[in-house]
């Protein structure tokens, strides 16, 4: 789960960012008010997506399944307009679109393309394109320490109330690092990678140390040693960290909204 | 928070004895304390003090044990390492009786075997050091506890300065009030490493000739980052720290040079093969860099920029790693450290990005350094008659300036002939060897180079053109 307590931005400030004062205050008040008048069962952060003329706040809001979930925008921190559901055909054009985000949600993008006769120009709003950069970014960047969740006997997803945190010692491993997002089999693995690193119950997602290519993950250890820190050199901008006394982690994302395509050349 | 002790870590040796510990060391350290005890009821010297049986209680030399030739012979005896458990009798028994007279259990004898076995078994033999089990050194805790010892050096000094000749330092900006507006713009550094970077700056400039100091910014690396520093030589100072990398490159070029020559190439085909003379304290180089990993981490000062690893610079896209030393491999090839690329990103954004409110510097009108071949004025000096701006004016592009001069596409800021100087010893050389007919071929030639140019010093950001 992606999420950022207010109370734990310091720790952001490790990466060099962090929100003012008038944001956080703002941000604390509308968010409560938002979850009261959607009866959300809890709110959070997500993020900010930097746009030429304005700013995008993103926050998330979770119900029974820990998977499907709401997404909120807002641009003034005090109105939150729900994210529209991207179907997968739009996810293509969105993927086509390299700028900068305007920071008017109605912006228009056109693909390019030179429209066919009869055809329609083909356009993507900026809206939905930032609800499928949400999507693309939580798919890819997504990621939560190895114990924080498990699943039950009912194979249902549980958060673990007892996660000690990772030891101090284990912090810059990126193997206790896992990507918080469906579709992972256990079934799918050999025997010998089950018996040597799997635990049925906690390993219930893909570990990060498996990411191609080799090193997008930036994983650094500050406050002597006590902090993990984890940044995502695919999507710059998305951070993650954790701490193990008091048991802690959180993430956000704070950039352009710009997938980093030059990765390969770039390590 | 800090006292977690890393669970791999080797216990440290705790006061007590200690079964690998030379015999010698034993002796000199456990006689006064372990054989004591025992003694009690014997010697009389002593009188009974309930703290007699604490292990750390000072016995004077005086009432120790007469030491023998047969006491000691039979001590060495007992302290003969086993081979097979690495234990000693001697310390073994010292351990059984501590921990007797620390618990005081009733009907002692009875449980003496179990007691020893018990102390036996929890001394953990590593037979395999890389067993799953086995005590290892954590080395990833190392380096932080190495940014600890160093940060902490950061709170002595400060503690033990002397008022001194303050005039005789460089001037520091007051990091910890910016950072509270730094923070309204959503960015921070974090208020302790703020403070700590406050408390190394202020050493920097005590130890290095510099007459002021900026913090340029951070830059993150996939292992480290760099915090960055800009600084300004004070005028006459001997550089201590002046790049290395000078000869080095001119040896290359003379290399490349000879190589040139053997070959009988035709000259100025390709690239420009003389390198293009760096700036030496202007432009470019102005101000020196000094970058550390962390806050209170040694100061690294960066190479001066090179122009033509600046131009390569502008080509490539790297991460940074954190390791100055780290060979940049890339296409185009950079050819060079981490250090020097670091050194061009960072003259790069100064560049594009450092701004101030219009007016608030001026062209300094007594300089009288104008020449023919740059007509624009260099020298800004602060605009003793500044006014701030309106909240509203500065909310405009057309009000805020670069103060940072444009780096010419040949990587420097003031522009120099490619071919060499006229009246240049080194390219009259050049041109002495070759043929006459040549020679005025170049001569045209070099003046029909047109010089490069780009908007001035001050130039407002609204008359910014993208890339």
């Amino acid at each position: 789960m992606s999420f950022i307590n207010l109370d734990d931005l310091p720790y952001l400030t490790l990466v060099g960012f962090t929100l003012n004062t008038e944001e956080k205050a703002a941000i604390q008040s509308s968010l409560q008010v938002k979850k009261e008048q959607e009866k959300l069962e809890e709110i959070w952060l997500w993020g900010k997506i930097l746009g030429v003329q304005r700013d995008y706040f993103i926050a998330q809001a979770t119900k029974d399944n820990l998977f499907s979930r709401k997404f909120y925008y807002s641009i003034d921190l005090v109105n939150w307009l729900q994210l529209p559901d991207v179907p997968s055909s739009d996810m293509d054009r969105i993927s086509q679109v390299h700028g900068r985000f305007t920071g008017d949600p109605a912006f228009e993008y056109s693909l390019g393309e030179e429209p066919e006769e009869g055809a329609e120009e083909k356009t993507i709003n900026e809206e939905k394109r930032l609800s499928g950069t949400v999507a693309l970014i939580n798919y890819e960047t997504e990621i939560v320490p190895r114990g924080a969740y498990y699943r039950d006997t009912l194979h249902q997803l549980q958060k673990n109330v007892n996660f000690s945190g990772i030891p101090k010692g284990e912090l810059s491993q990126l193997t206790h690092y896992l990507h918080f997002r469906e579709g992972f089999d256990i079934n799918k693995r050999t025997l010998q990678e089950r018996a040597d690193a799997f635990d049925e119950s906690i390993d219930i997602f893909e570990t990060i140390a498996n990411d191609e290519p080799k090193g997008v993950w930036s994983c650094q250890t500050e406050r002597t040693g006590s902090v993990a820190i984890l940044r995502s050199l695919l999507w710059p901008g998305y951070v993650f960290f954790h701490t193990a006394n008091p048991p802690k982690w959180g993430s956000m994302y704070y950039g352009t909204g710009q997938r980093n395509l030059n990765i390969g050349f770039m390590l | 928070m800090e006292e977690d002790p890393v669970e791999l870590v080797v216990p440290e040796p705790i006061p007590e004895p200690t079964p690998s510990a030379p015999p010698e060391e034993v002796e000199k350290e456990e006689q006064p304390a372990q054989p004591t005890p025992p003694a009690e009821p014997t010697t009389a010297a002593p009188p009974q003090h309930p703290f007699l049986d604490r292990k750390d209680f000072y016995i004077p030399p005086a009432s120790r044990l007469p030491e023998g030739s047969e006491l000691a012979l039979a001590k060495a005896f007992l302290m003969t390492q086993s081979e097979k458990s690495n234990l000693n009798l001697y310390d073994h028994l010292t351990e059984v009786i501590v921990r007797i007279l620390e618990t005081r259990p009733g009907n002692v004898v009875d449980a003496f075997e179990t007691l020893s076995a018990d102390i036996k078994r929890s001394h953990f033999v590593v037979d395999r050091p890389n067993a799953p089990g086995a005590f290892q050194k954590a080395s990833e805790v190392a380096p932080a506890n190495e940014i600890g010892a160093a940060q902490v050096k950061l709170f002595e000094k400060s503690g033990l300065e002397e008022p001194g000749d303050p005039e005789a330092f460089g001037e520091i900006p007051d990091i910890m009030d910016l950072s509270n507006l730094w923070e309204w713009a959503g960015v921070s550094l974090g208020k302790e490493e703020t403070f700590m970077l406050f408390l190394s700056l202020k050493s920097l400039v005590t130890s290095k000739p510099l007459q002021s100091v900026r913090l340029w910014g951070k830059i993150l690396g996939a292992k480290a980052n760099y915090l960055i520093i800009e600084g300004e030589l004070k005028e006459g100072a001997v550089d201590e720290d002046a790049p290395q990398v000078e000869e080095e490159v001119q040896e290359n070029a003379e290399e490349k040079k000879e190589a040139e020559e053997d070959e009988d190439v035709p000259k100025r085909k390709e690239k420009p093969v003389i390198p293009l003379p760096r700036e030496e304290r202007v432009g470019v180089n102005k101000y020196v860099y000094y970058v550390c990993n962390y806050a209170g981490g040694p100061w690294t000062r960066l190479p001066d920029v090179i122009p033509e690893k600046l131009q390569a610079s502008r080509r490539i896209r790297k991460f940074f790693t954190g390791d100055l030393n780290h060979k940049i491999v890339s296409y185009p090839p950079f050819n060079d450290t981490e250090a020097q690329y670091l050194r061009c990103q960072i003259a790069r954004i100064s560049a594009a990005t450092v701004v101030s409110p219009s007016g608030y510097y001026t062209f300094d009108q007594e300089d009288e350094n104008e020449d023919e071949e740059n007509p624009q004025p260099q020298n800004i000096i602060i605009n003793p008659e500044f006014e701030s701006l309106s909240p509203e004016q500065l909310i405009d592009p057309a009000n805020w300036v670069h103060h940072v001069p444009y780096i010419l596409p040949q990587g420097r800021v003031t522009w120099e002939n490619p071919l060499g100087q006229k009246g240049e010893e080194e390219a009259n050389e050049d041109e002495d060897e070759e043929e006459g007919s040549d020679a005025g071929e170049g001569e045209e030639e070099r003046e029909n180079v047109e010089p490069e140019t780009g908007p001035g010093i001050l130039s407002p950001l609204s008359s910014d053109e993208g890339p």
